[in-house]
């Protein structure tokens, strides 16, 4: 996998649902500014970002680096809270995506399980088919949907009240609080923890930059959210952005130059599901690569029952997008995410204090 | 080709062409022949505070043939439900024809002045969150009758009485004060505190005759407090107000000449420039107004009118006192009915946060009604039309216009 394809990965592992479900939880919390709380967030998680992708490139991912620092039976244990942490990111991702499906994509009434598996298989096909496969189909997505994402924006301008969005400096801290800043790092922390995993499959040369690829991701996706969340408060007024479920949908079904530029969804919203397609990937590749660790091989089954496993999961324990909201704040961002971040720093720690003992 | 390569391209092609039934565009998609295009919408208050909805769906049959007349009825068909609500209303619409009601392509909504006095949020907001609906229709109110009338009236209007009013609608931004929100506009506006929605009132000018020649005119701009109908702007008060917001972009305007005669004047550009200062009872508005025209006809010119210098600064002197005096006069209406369409209340938030914070909770109720606000507009004259003066003292194309032979223009 190449640097750029890498990048592509790691992008489209956050931005595709961060741009869709976020902006409308930052101005709910954070007010008028919510959508300063990206770029806050994101100092962190890009330094988290960096350490991780530079110490992955030089010592090796944290699957095995977790192996070899911490002996086969600790290893496996790490591996596994790593594993049961990702499969309730997972959970969430897929049934994030058969949600955005349900409406986006179609408008008569097909249940959402059906649209949740019909997002999850291609998903699956794409990593039975590998990482770099994988990496390809991103390579190619990435700049379609960032063009279409400023296209969106641009089209939108006439009929932004500009002092809506004014002023830039913000006159209140409430998007600095804790509750949007945890949410938006449930996105922006991605990289750091896909990023570590998926390692190995860089090119050898590309990995000493593979903690600047990772930065990268992190910053354009915030920058870009950020821009959004801003543009959708000129468009809509706080209001009306904090009341949207999808404010980013809202807008694109607004958009009207003059007669004929009308009724976009068409154009965009196949590409948005294209992004979480492959964001539903990335994610099952990784789990079914901690999976096939634990384990030891079975590559193709544990595949095959990851994925029957999380789409059943997201289903069945999500009725309703609320129960994904609420999920995302209380299983994600205070335990799924600690035990990821705290996985990798174990993984690392052991792996550099090993290190050092073989030095001296 | 081994057994396991054919599962495996076997399984791929079977995935793929499941996940093929995600680009689907046929999911319950009716036949066209079933498929009932709504193409206005009109709400009034029935008996009993219930609401009354009028939908116009466009009749293919009721369409002129070339031939003259038509294969069956109007180009619309009217459909209306009473219910307690309009969601309500629009479901037993929906139940009591045989067409599948496609509201995705509605030009625009027109509520009577009753409904629009009570309140719009109530009516409305189903269609926001609605994925029936599209927020892009065209809002308005319809002044002096019921929404019911004005789609009736207009039943005969082709290609479909939609059309010509979004056509209506589209003209009216940029050659005669006339404006309307958006569905969307309106929605997101009446949610903002200092920053009120207003759109244009409708009616349907049977002056031109029946039949296809029939007409929509906008009739004014109908002034909101959040989502209730509180005043009405007439037609050179809406000007002024399009103007002072930035919203005028080529319309045309009559500035009087002193002498009797008037200069005819087209917007070639608007700048608004809003600036808040703190007085000694709040906040004070300056609304500055940097205005380009050009000067479209003349009626009675003073005869050196296209050489003389001094002549520009009459029709300057005259377009800048016929601006104020309308954007004034918006401002006192607005202000009056404590409909803060000028947005004052946005920019006295970015401005001066301080009083802004210390008035919010009365913004409407009486700090905007009472608040100091000055009108200074500049024109600036970009041509004097098509007309010329000799470029050069050898020049002798200047007959016909009156110049002063061998003059050279001055402006």
């Amino acid at each position: 996998m190449t640097n750029g394809q890498f990048f592509a990965l790691m992008f489209l592992a956050v931005f595709p649902t961060m741009a869709m479900l976020l902006p409308g939880d930052l101005v709910r919390l954070g007010g008028r500014y919510g959508w300063w709380t990206p770029l806050l967030a994101a100092m962190p998680a890009i330094v988290a970002a960096w350490l991780t992708g530079t110490l992955g490139g030089r010592v090796g991912d944290s699957v095995s680096v977790a192996m070899r620092g911490l002996g086969r039976v600790a290893g496996r244990a790490l591996l596994l809270v790593e594993w049961l942490a990702l499969g309730a990111y997972m959970v969430v991702v897929i049934r994030e995506s058969g949600e955005i499906s349900a409406v986006t994509l179609v408008t008569a009434n097909i249940p959402v399980w059906v649209l949740t598996v019909l997002s999850a298989l291609p998903a699956a096909l794409l990593v039975w088919f590998g990482p770099v496969v994988l990496g390809r189909t991103a390579i190619l997505i990435w700049p379609v949907l960032v063009f279409m994402y400023a296209g969106v924006l641009a089209a939108i301008l006439p009929s932004t009240h500009l002092i809506w969005a004014l002023p830039i400096v913000p006159h209140d801290m409430r998007f600095a609080t804790w509750q949007p800043v945890l949410r938006t790092w449930v996105w922006e922390a991605e990289p750091t923890f896909l990023g570590g995993v998926l390692m190995n499959h860089v090119q050898v040369t590309a990995r000493k930059s593979a903690g600047r690829t990772l930065v990268w991701a992190v910053a354009v996706s915030a920058i870009l959210t950020a821009l959004g969340t801003w543009s959708m408060v000129a468009e809509a007024g706080p209001r009306g952005v904090a009341v949207g479920a999808l404010p980013i949908l809202d807008l694109v079904n607004r958009i009207a130059l003059g007669p004929f530029v009308q009724h976009l969804q068409s154009v965009v919203l196949p590409i948005e599901t294209m992004g979480t397609v492959v964001k539903v990937g990335v994610f099952l590749w990784v789990w079914s690569r901690l999976g096939q660790r634990i384990v030891g091989g079975w590559t193709t089954i544990v595949l095959v029952v990851e994925t029957i496993v999380g789409t059943s999961l997201a289903v069945a324990l999500f009725p309703s997008v609320l129960a994904v909201d609420r999920a995302t704040y209380f299983w994600l961002a205070r335990w799924a995410l600690p035990a990821l971040i705290g996985s990798i720093v174990v993984a690392y720690g052991a792996a550099t204090i090993q290190r050092g003992r073989g030095r001296t | 080709m081994t057994g396991r390569r054919v599962v495996s391209r076997l399984a791929a092609l079977t995935t793929m062409l499941v996940t093929a039934l995600l680009l689907t565009g046929c999911w319950g998609v009716a036949p066209m022949e079933k498929t009932g295009l709504v193409a206005l919408m009109g709400i009034d208050m029935a008996s009993g505070n219930r609401y009354r909805v009028t939908v116009a769906v466009i009749n293919p049959l009721g369409l002129p043939t070339p031939t003259g007349g038509t294969a069956g009825g109007t180009p619309e068909l009217l459909r209306s439900a009473v219910a307690s609500t309009t969601a309500e209303a629009v479901r037993r619409l929906s139940a009591t024809t045989y067409l599948n009601l496609d509201f995705t392509h509605v030009k625009g909504i027109v509520v009577s002045e009753q409904v629009a006095r009570m309140g719009l949020a109530a009516p409305l907001e189903f269609m926001a969150r609605s994925p029936q609906f599209l927020e892009t229709s065209w809002l308005y109110v319809a002044h002096g009758e019921s929404a019911a009338t004005i789609l009736s009236d207009s039943q005969q209007m082709t290609p479909d009485a939609g059309e010509v009013l979004a056509g209506t609608t589209a003209w009216a931004q940029h050659l005669f004060p006339g404006y309307a929100d958006r569905l969307f506009t309106f929605l997101n506006q009446m949610q903002t505190v200092g920053d009120e929605p207003a759109t244009a009132g409708v009616g349907v000018d049977t002056s031109q005759g029946k039949g296809p020649t029939l007409a929509f005119r906008l009739t004014g701009t109908a002034m909101f407090r959040a989502d209730r109908l509180v005043g009405w702007l007439d037609e050179s008060q809406t000007f002024g107000w399009l103007v002072a917001t930035g919203r005028a972009k080529q319309q045309t305007f009559v500035a009087p000449a002193s002498d009797g005669g008037a200069f005819t004047l087209q917007l070639l550009g608007v700048r608004r420039r809003i600036r808040i200062t703190h007085g000694a009872s709040g906040p004070q508005a300056e609304i500055r107004v940097d205005v380009k025209v050009a000067v479209v006809a003349t009626e009675r010119a003073p005869a050196d009118f296209w050489a003389s210098p001094a002549a520009s600064q009459v029709v300057r002197a005259s377009a800048v006192e016929v601006l104020t005096t309308d954007i004034r006069a918006a401002l006192q209406v607005a202000q009056s009915a404590g409909a803060d369409i000028f947005s004052l209340g946005e920019y006295v938030r970015v401005q001066d946060p301080a009083d802004w914070y210390r008035m919010r909770g009365r913004w409407n109720t009486s700090a905007f009604g009472h608040m100091p606000a000055s009108v200074q507009v500049v024109v600036n004259i970009s041509a004097l039309g098509k007309k010329f003066c000799p470029q050069s003292p050898s020049d002798t194309r200047s007959a016909a216009v009156g110049c002063p032979p061998g003059a050279v223009p001055g402006f």
